[in-house]
């Protein structure tokens, strides 16, 4: 401590430029709210999951809701592109860590690929529908999101169940079904960033 | 520092799948996704089962093990009756033959085993160890770090809400969820993100006191190594993948 408080300082005691932090694209404010916005999303829709109990369609439906609604907040607090590219790559990370690919919610790790394209075409979406600034191009970019990543687990799944297409099918209605709580979900998401503007939680 | 502390590699006193690297089982459950998505014929897909199980069963958990595969199979069953119910009401979609779920299900169980060799065996702290040894960039590792912390803790979190919850005469259920769903979120929900948001705060004001992110390089205070076991168990997987690849290849020959 004693050694970089005399490095931080010149021969004046004035600090200069080149001790103060590398300027770097990713603020460490930005990457630390990403993983906990992550690990909230992972966690609050396990639980309600499991709370449910198992193939609960209106537990599924809520899932969905809080997940896209903690999207949209994450995005309205890290106005920056890449966001949504960043957010797979640490959550598929993760993943494949803890359970070395999540098989139930977004297919297997060898759907990280095109989750990663997904985002960053859904990055794309947000600069080029007006940036991170307008709130409809938010929820279109999250809204293309959730489609896409929904989209590439049921590749995965037609793979899985290839044998048997009417299981297939099963999939594709669980899916709709989730994918109507996405969309109500983008709806919960702004309301609940006004929420909490008023409360002052969110200050941009 | 690692020579300092003495400590740098992970050590477990018994003699079991435990002991492997993260980041070996990783590999496993990587190798495995891939190679049940190729295969398709029975033998060589029961033969992976057989060998997935053993490895599960090293694990010595089986209570767990038996609630997973309680809970698979329930949806599975689940799924075979919506499938049912679609032939009665829609006939052109045409007959239910049992047997056509078998290669589907051997798929899902194989998957099943390597994940819950993965899941089962792995402390927060080895985890955190294996993500530093996977020498990622700042901006992937700090917030992956960040996630794998603070999931215990918002579980934790939870649960104190579901508490003060309990106290006030409501009680987190399937029932409630199906029934007031709106209500319950809403009671579950909010105080847990308002708390996410004020722990990021409070993280984001200790890293910077702590000066996160102001060196070039990350410095990395433990690391994991492979050990002889990680190369064997490796080898051992990918001669087991493999030969079920090559039983499927000869299956085709012999058709």
């Amino acid at each position: 401590m004693v050694q970089s408080d005399s490095a931080a300082a010149n021969s004046n005691g004035m600090i200069t430029s080149a001790h103060l932090p590398k300027k770097r694209y990713w603020q460490v404010r930005e990457l630390i709210v990403i993983g906990i916005f992550a690990a909230l999303i992972k966690v609050s829709t396990l639980l309600i999951a499991i709370a449910g109990g198992g193939m609960n369609p209106v537990t599924l439906v809520l899932k969905n809701i809080v997940a896209t609604s903690l999207l949209v907040v994450l995005l309205y607090k890290v106005r920056k592109f890449g966001v949504l590219t960043l957010f797979v790559m640490v959550s598929s990370v993760v993943s494949l860590l803890l359970m070395g690919g999540n098989m139930i919610n977004s297919g297997n790790m060898i759907t990280v690929p095109g989750l990663l394209i997904a985002g960053f075409i859904c990055d794309c979406l947000i600069v080029v529908a007006g940036g991170y600034k307008r709130a409809w191009s938010l929820v279109a970019g999250v809204g293309l999101f959730d489609f896409l990543s929904r989209a590439i687990a049921l590749g995965y799944s037609y793979l899985t169940f290839r044998e048997e297409p009417k299981l297939f099918i099963i999939g594709v209605v669980i899916v709709m079904i989730g994918y109507l709580g996405c969309i109500l979900g983008l709806g919960g998401g702004v309301f609940f960033v006004k929420e909490l503007k008023h409360a002052g939680i969110i200050r941009e | 520092m690692q020579e300092l502390s003495g400590n740098s590699k992970t050590t477990y006193p018994d003699k079991s799948i435990r002991r492997l690297d993260v980041r070996t089982k990783m590999v496993i459950c990587l190798l495995s996704s891939v190679v049940v998505i190729v295969l398709k014929g029975v033998i060589p897909l029961s033969f992976l089962m057989a060998a997935s199980l053993v490895y599960v069963l090293f694990q010595k958990r089986f209570g767990v093990m038996l609630i997973c595969y309680g809970a698979v199979a329930l949806m599975g069953l689940m799924a075979l009756f919506c499938v049912r119910i679609m032939v009665v009401f829609i006939p052109e979609m045409g007959q239910f033959d049992l047997s056509m779920f078998f290669v589907p299900f051997l798929r899902v169980t194989i998957l099943l085993n390597v994940i819950l060799a993965l899941a089962l065996s792995s402390k927060i702290q080895d985890i955190l160890t294996s993500l530093r040894s996977l020498h990622l960039p700042l901006f992937i590792y700090l917030p992956a770090a960040v996630m794998i912390r603070f999931i215990p803790g918002f579980i934790d979190d939870i649960k104190l809400i579901n508490q003060s919850l309990k106290i006030r005469g409501y009680r987190i259920n399937p029932f409630t969820l199906t029934f007031r769903p709106f209500l319950t979120t809403r009671l579950l929900f909010v105080p847990t993100v308002i708390r996410a948001l004020r722990a990021s705060d409070e993280l984001v004001v200790a890293a910077e006191l702590k000066g996160v992110g102001y060196s070039e390089r990350i410095s990395y205070y433990k690391t994991n190594r492979f050990s002889g076991f990680d190369y064997f168990i490796g080898a051992v997987a990918i001669v087991f993948l493999s030969f079920a690849c090559l039983l499927e290849h000869q299956a085709k020959l012999f058709v």
